[in-house]
């Protein structure tokens, strides 16, 4: 439905389009970290922590947007509610965007030595957090709290892996005292992986305050009643 | 206490209490089935679009709309549990008990000191001291105190537009009233004397009863308790100010206060 002022319209339209594209920044960082690990790619690793940058830059940018948005139009009820939902998401998408940068960084550390083992649950793991990412960004744009709410029921999967891939490293650290620094930087990476779900779970918290306009931060996610539950 | 008192001294806690009101000006009908209750020494903000009915339902707390021939009210309007429309209910009374501010300040053509006590000695306080108490007091709660009190002898006009709209409520003050209705008194004011009636408004909680009518939403949020929400004569949506400008009920409202249509 559109507003009396079309002008206002047209900014909350491209405010929403922005975050969207700072959004697909965001995921393809992560995703080429992860590949720069799978492959042990350098190069890769080394252009990506380069572009982060540019998704700080854009993030201050839209941030002013907000702003100004708030000052110069006042915005009430789900306005209101859509424009500090859009400052909150973009704050999530920059951390994200540091934990990319951070596993590149901890690719790059251990490029020289040898491979401690096939990173078998990472990759699960990262596949996981990244589809936590993209749906919940699809949950923003089509303003879905039941895709919202799935994205936060798998953030418990996310914690499960990190609990597996924590007991693995530290069977190896305990059978051989060499593997100790590469083991906890894959530590480190799985970490930095679990974050990146962290922040999509908190995207899609503020997507359900952003619909119905209740906060549901440290409460429980509600179980789904949905045919495909448990996908 | 029996179940009769407390359902007295609920209905008494109730500032105004509006049941089920339909008001006509001659054929036209303002009002539809409006039930609302304006809680004590708290401030109610009226929203909505031009022609919705605010100030009718308004001036029917003070019965000011039967200043005009051939209206008529039907339901009942109770102001701290007594029916103002019974029968024998004094007017001049209850317009003080229910004290009114209007969108264009109308001092009396008198002094600023005469203005004031123009309510008292009307109640018959002679007594000088006991003006001068009432008229000291009346103009520091509506914080103009500072402002005139060399000069209370000049006359009224002489003072800015907020001024004189400070100087309505100061008015109004003396008169000890319960309720404080005001109907968009800030409109014709620029924003410094905006801030500072919408002062005034708030340090008048917790003393007075104060129902505001305002076209002007930032003011309605930033000055009210609670607001209701008005469409084509009918109440839509009555809640905490909080809520009512965050996260609606209704979705007349949510576009209201978003600024859309459709
Ligand atoms: N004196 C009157 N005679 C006839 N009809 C009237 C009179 N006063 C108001 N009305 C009608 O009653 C309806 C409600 O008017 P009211 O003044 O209460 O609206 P309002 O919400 O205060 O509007 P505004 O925001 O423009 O002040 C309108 O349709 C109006 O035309
Ligand atoms: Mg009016």
């Amino acid at each position: 439905m559109p507003h009396y002022n079309k002008y206002f319209d047209q900014e909350l339209q491209d405010l929403k389009e922005t975050v969207l594209r700072l959004g697909g920044m965001v995921e393809e960082q992560v995703s080429n970290a992860i590949q720069s690990l799978m492959d042990s790619n350098l190069d890769l690793a080394k252009s990506t922590i380069d572009l982060d940058h540019a998704i700080n830059k854009l993030e201050v940018e839209i941030d002013e947007r907000c702003i100004d948005l708030l000052a110069l139009r006042q915005p009430m009820g789900p306005d209101l509610r859509f424009v500090t939902t859009a400052m909150k998401i973009v704050d999530n998408l920059e951390r994200m965007g540091d934990m990319a940068a951070n596993i590149c960084e901890r690719v790059i550390d251990i490029a020289a030595e040898p491979r401690l083992k096939a990173y078998l649950d990472i990759p699960r793991m990262a596949d996981i957090a990244k589809e936590m990412l993209k749906d919940s960004l699809d949950a923003f744009v089509t303003r879905s709290t039941e895709l919202a709410q799935k994205v936060r029921l798998k953030d418990d999967m996310v914690d499960a892996l990190m609990d597996q891939i924590f007991r693995e490293l530290l069977s190896y650290m305990i059978e051989d005292p060499k593997a100790i620094s590469r083991a906890t930087r894959i530590m480190f990476i799985a970490k930095y992986i679990e974050r990146v779900a962290d922040h999509a779970t908190n995207i899609s918290e503020m997507v359900i305050y952003m619909v119905e306009g209740r906060i549901v931060r440290h409460t429980e996610p509600e179980a789904l009643n949905l045919p495909d539950k448990g996908e | 206490m029996s179940r009769m008192e407390q359902a007295i001294d609920e209905l008494e806690g109730t500032a105004v209490i509006a049941r089920n009101v339909n008001f006509y000006y001659g054929i036209v009908q303002a009002l539809f089935g409006v039930s609302l209750e304006i809680k004590p020494k708290q401030i109610t903000a009226f929203i909505g679009p031009s022609g919705c009915g605010k100030s009718t339902l308004l001036r029917c707390f003070n019965r000011m709309n039967e200043v005009l021939l051939g209206t008529r009210l039907e339901g009942d309007i109770l102001v701290h549990g007594t029916d103002v429309y019974r029968e024998g209910t004094r007017l001049e009374t209850l317009r003080k008990r229910v004290g009114m501010v209007f969108q264009k300040s109308n001092p009396f053509p008198m002094t600023i000191y005469d203005n004031i006590a123009f309510g008292p000695r009307m109640r018959g306080i002679k007594d000088k001291s006991t003006l001068g108490e009432v008229v000291e007091r009346s103009l520091k709660q509506a914080d103009l105190w500072h402002e005139v009190k060399d000069r209370l002898n000049n006359h009224a006009q002489g003072l800015s537009g907020g001024q004189q709209q400070r100087l309505c409520i100061a008015r109004t003050l003396a008169n000890e009233p319960e309720i404080i209705l005001m109907d968009e008194p800030a409109s014709a004011l620029d924003p410094i004397s905006t801030s500072k009636i919408e002062e005034t408004i708030q340090e008048l909680r917790n003393l007075y009863t104060i129902v505001i009518v305002t076209h002007n939403l930032q003011q309605a949020a930033r000055c009210s308790d609670h607001t209701a929400f008005f469409y084509m004569g009918r109440l839509v949506e009555m809640g905490a100010t909080s809520r009512i400008f965050q996260n609606p009920a209704q979705k007349r409202t949510e576009d209201y206060i978003s600024g859309k249509f459709g």
